[in-house]
């Protein structure tokens, strides 16, 4: 590459400043936080403890439990956002992307946790509440149906226990390996970590797709064992690397205003970040329909069951809600350039990103409260919507005050990653 | 009234185009190009063999308006793509297929979707080579035999004479002090 074509004037113009004074202490870690948790901390009390008060309420055990498993999935789904862009960063040998990188590492070690509260609800379904939420684990669906008989064999209580250790084995060694690289790297400043960091990413970002993959079948698809859709894995993948960049949003834009991160996340790094936002905006909204399109034409019994109840007393105006919120409104927002530029704009769309998020969780889980056949009533998505509300509230306060834990642990960026010169020169030309 | 633009006459009758100048390195056309922007120049253009970093905000260049042409367009593409399917299979000669709804917005949306990037890519293609005076079958720059090294090796600037601020002298002076080499004038129109 001849240096005097696509550098003439960086080189010449920036002099080859040295970026030392760019990696200070007072840039580069973050010490407050005390007060956001505090407020995390009791948001995650009232939230969840309204939750599980709400069990003993007129609402009900079934529905907090769902509402508590919509919003553990959602944080699930961010936090393996995390792990995907840490994944494919170091795949793609990205250099722009470095001073992200931290914070995308941060949202990743929480996966394992978050894992294990969102097997909380279908470890009680299996051993103490006979299959209330996950219809499979219920006597009498197993001793009756035919459908439920012919997948015994992937849907049975050991090789499910089986898969959710799989899980949890696949995504702390993803997350401990790449997270710990990066650490040492900081210390050590050893090149070669990254391309050990490469090298696991590999393997890695295989085993975070089938693990991914299988998680949302076994803790969302089997809530009505009835229902299948090949497109469920990629669906949900679509939602964590939605979320997942949303979530990086907010924790880039409140450190940047708390001073922090100054010549090292700037507008042309969020511009990207936006460009990001904007992809999987249309990647979720391709996945989405396509999966209903094709059900809705082919029109099979065992399919179209879970669109239905989704789409009756009072579910249409979610589903429509999702095709306008969660795809042509951030679709529009994001395509002006200044949007993607201004760090408040953006965080507005990644607080609506969120938002949208989770309702696309309610969307998934909720029905299944009603969904038991032909029992209970229709609830509509409006009632008892405040335990849904607490829910997702002290699950995000929860992730909240873990996040802040991580995030004060560490310098904010990879300090001496080979590749930090080249995110900080990083520069849109158009 | 409408400011009179000043024509300017070489001895031999043709009438002048611009000014070119060469510079020696990026950095020199670069530095060159801020200066010709700050002097509030509109009419000119930097030409060189590849691409260089940063010379729209070193010329002064404002954003295009192309994207704003291509979203109207494209979304009426869309629009007209989705009234057509629903006049046609939800108006005009409705069937029943498979016991579905007639007119059901669903099976419209790969043909919406395909017409509205058809038309934003007609659109973009058509516009870009408006808004660059394209195709055009010669140029009075190609007549000057050392301009031909902007595909090569040569960094030029050239003023065009069109610009309001354009005086043969002066703007010859201001090049010469920017750094300019082999300063020419250009004729043809």
């Amino acid at each position: 590459m001849s240096s005097i074509a696509s550098h003439g004037h960086d080189a010449v113009l920036h002099n080859d400043q040295s970026h030392e004074h760019l990696l200070r202490d007072s840039n580069v870690r973050y010490t407050g936080g005390g007060s956001l948790s505090t407020l995390f901390l009791v948001m995650a009390v009232l939230g969840l403890g309204a939750t599980i008060a709400s069990a003993f309420m007129y609402t009900g055990k079934l529905h907090a439990i769902a509402s508590f498993q919509m919003a553990a999935m959602g944080c699930l789904a961010m936090c393996l956002g995390g792990m995907f862009f840490t994944l494919v960063m170091h795949l793609m040998a990205a250099g722009w992307s470095i001073t992200l990188r931290r914070q995308f590492e941060n949202l990743m070690v929480f996966a394992p946790v978050m894992l294990i509260v969102a097997s909380i609800v279908p470890l009680y379904d299996l051993f103490i509440g006979n299959g209330s939420l996950y219809l499979w684990m219920n006597d009498k669906y197993r001793a009756d149906s035919i459908v439920l008989q012919k997948k015994i064999d992937f849907l049975n209580p050991s090789f499910f226990c089986v898969r959710l250790m799989l899980y949890f084995f696949i995504w702390t060694v993803i997350a401990w390996k790449l997270s710990g690289y990066s650490r040492r790297q900081d210390e050590t400043g050893d090149k070669w970590l990254s391309n050990k960091a490469r090298f696991t990413s590999a393997w890695g970002m295989l085993a975070f797709a089938l693990s991914t993959a299988f998680a949302s079948f076994d803790l969302l698809m089997s809530m009505d064992f009835r229902f299948f859709s090949t497109m469920w894995g990629v669906y949900y993948f679509a939602s964590t690397a939605f979320s997942g960049v949303a979530a990086l949003v907010l924790i880039i834009v409140p450190l940047r205003r708390a001073g922090k991160l100054e010549g090292l996340v700037t507008s042309e790094h969020l511009h990207d970040v936006g460009k990001l936002m904007f992809t999987f905006t249309v990647f979720w909204a391709y996945i989405a329909f396509s999966q209903y399109f094709l059900i809705w034409y082919s029109n099979v019994p065992e399919e179209t069951v879970w669109y239905l109840v989704r789409k009756r007393d009072g579910w249409q105006f979610v589903f429509f809600l999702l095709a306008i919120g969660h795809f042509i409104v951030p679709f529009l927002i994001l395509l002006f350039r200044g949007v993607k530029r201004s760090p408040t704009a953006l965080a507005i769309v990644a607080i609506w990103m969120l938002f949208i998020h989770f309702t696309d969780m309610f969307f998934i889980v909720r029905p299944m409260v009603t969904t038991r056949f032909a029992e209970g009533t229709p609830l509509s998505p409006a009632a008892g919507i405040w335990v849904d509300l607490a829910a997702v509230f002290g699950m995000l306060g929860l992730l909240g005050l873990l996040l802040v834990w991580r995030v004060r642990s560490s310098p904010l960026i990879p300090l001496r990653d080979p590749r930090l010169p080249e995110a900080i020169e990083h520069k849109n030309y158009v | 009234m409408a400011k009179q633009r000043k024509v300017y006459v070489t001895e031999g009758g043709e009438p002048v185009y611009g000014v070119i100048a060469e510079f020696a390195t990026p950095a020199d056309v670069y530095h060159a190009a801020e200066k010709i922007r700050d002097a509030g120049y509109s009419q000119w253009d930097v030409y060189a063999p590849f691409p260089i970093h940063g010379i729209d905000e070193a010329m002064g260049q404002k954003r295009t308006k192309l994207p704003l042409v291509c979203a109207c367009v494209g979304l009426t593409g869309a629009g007209l793509g989705f009234l057509m399917q629903y006049w046609m299979s939800g108006v005009d000669y409705q069937l029943v297929v498979q016991g579905k709804p007639y007119g059901p917005w669903e099976p419209f949306v790969p043909i919406t979707f395909e017409l509205g990037i058809l038309f934003t890519a007609f659109s973009t293609l058509i516009c870009m080579l408006a808004m660059n005076g394209l195709p055009r079958h010669n140029h009075p720059l190609l007549k000057k035999e050392r301009f031909l090294g902007c595909s090569d090796d040569t960094l030029a600037i050239c003023i065009e004479s069109a610009d309001d601020k354009f005086d043969p002298d002066q703007t010859r002076a201001m090049l010469e002090k920017l750094g300019g080499r082999n300063i020419d004038l250009v004729e043809g129109d």
